[in-house]
């Protein structure tokens, strides 16, 4: 892959992502309530630390689309991203192992979201874009360092 | 590589503060302290323990609400509870209505745990103009009332 060609997808891979936390996070940063009541039903975390999650997670999506968006500590920003869609899809696969009936409180708190199923294979979709965008940008860094 | 950890360490700990300083800011603010009882006072619902339930039910005057399917209802429910769907609630809701009328409270429970039914149950009453201050909701559900080994009755509702 050539040069222009590299920064062409990594802009993309990353603005594509970024496009996604962020529709992610600004519903979830609106009604944290809602968002804390989700992650409850997941039976993952002891009660005590919902609420905390609740507040921080949603951040920490919207500060990496924002770094995503604008290139600034991109490595970082899709390390975070991939990193996130590993626990989500942890999560995911927990809840759809035991059978948990739930809303997946991804994109915000829904009664009529999608099912943990189509969660998790969304999930697995992102996961491969994310890990596609980090390897288009470890390719252009090796480009960049070689020249 | 160290790079892109570094970044990471620096992008999460700015997305936490971000976050605890927008929510000590905000009045949508959560509390970080407490849990479920807390979630469910911020929307105006108390939480009921398995001994306040047997309490209120003793005194004649409390209707109990099943949150959970007509399905899982039939299997084994509480005795004397009610079955209001939270996914079919529209349609169940005035067979179940006139037994609601005059009740002091109503406790709404469904699987325990990791359900959000109950919840939903409640808050949809609380939209037809029933008071938060009759309403409750049994967290610990139908696990929390088999673990003290108390009677079940199966059958659907009549």
């Amino acid at each position: 892959m050539k040069g222009r060609a590299a920064a062409w997808l990594d802009r993309m891979g990353r603005w594509a992502l970024a496009g996604i936390f962020l529709y992610a996070a600004i519903p979830k940063i609106l009604d944290p309530l809602g968002f804390a009541e989700d992650i409850g039903h997941y039976a993952l975390v002891p009660d005590a630390a919902v609420n905390t999650l609740a507040v921080v997670l949603p951040w920490i999506e919207a500060v990496a689309a924002l770094a995503l968006l604008t290139g600034f500590a991109a490595e970082g920003a899709l390390l975070t991203v991939n990193g996130l869609l590993l626990l989500f899809l942890v999560a995911l696969g927990q809840a759809w192992i035991r059978g948990l009936d739930i809303d997946c409180g991804c994109f915000g708190h829904s009664r009529n979201g999608a099912s943990v199923l189509l969660a998790l294979l969304r999930d697995l979709g992102f996961l491969a874009l994310g890990l596609a965008a980090m390897a288009v940008r470890m390719h252009r860094m090796r480009l960049q360092s070689s020249r | 590589m160290r790079r892109g950890i570094f970044q990471t360490i620096g992008l999460v700990t700015a997305g936490t503060l971000a976050g605890l300083l927008f929510n000590a800011l905000s009045p949508m603010g959560l509390p970080l302290r407490g849990g479920k009882e807390v979630r469910l006072e911020q929307k105006g619902l108390r939480m009921v323990s398995l001994e306040e339930v047997r309490f209120y039910l003793d005194q004649g005057d409390t209707v109990l609400l099943d949150a959970r399917s007509p399905e899982e209802y039939e299997l084994g429910h509480i005795p004397g509870a009610l079955n209001l769907p939270a996914d079919n609630f529209e349609p169940v809701y005035p067979k179940v209505a006139p037994k609601l009328k005059g009740a002091a409270l109503i406790i709404v429970y469904c699987g325990g745990g990791s359900c959000g039914t109950s919840e939903e149950v409640a808050e949809k009453l609380i939209e037809r103009g029933y008071k938060d201050a009759s309403l409750a909701v049994f967290a610990d559900g139908l696990p929390g009332w088999m673990r003290a080994k108390l009677p079940l009755r199966n059958g659907s509702q009549e």
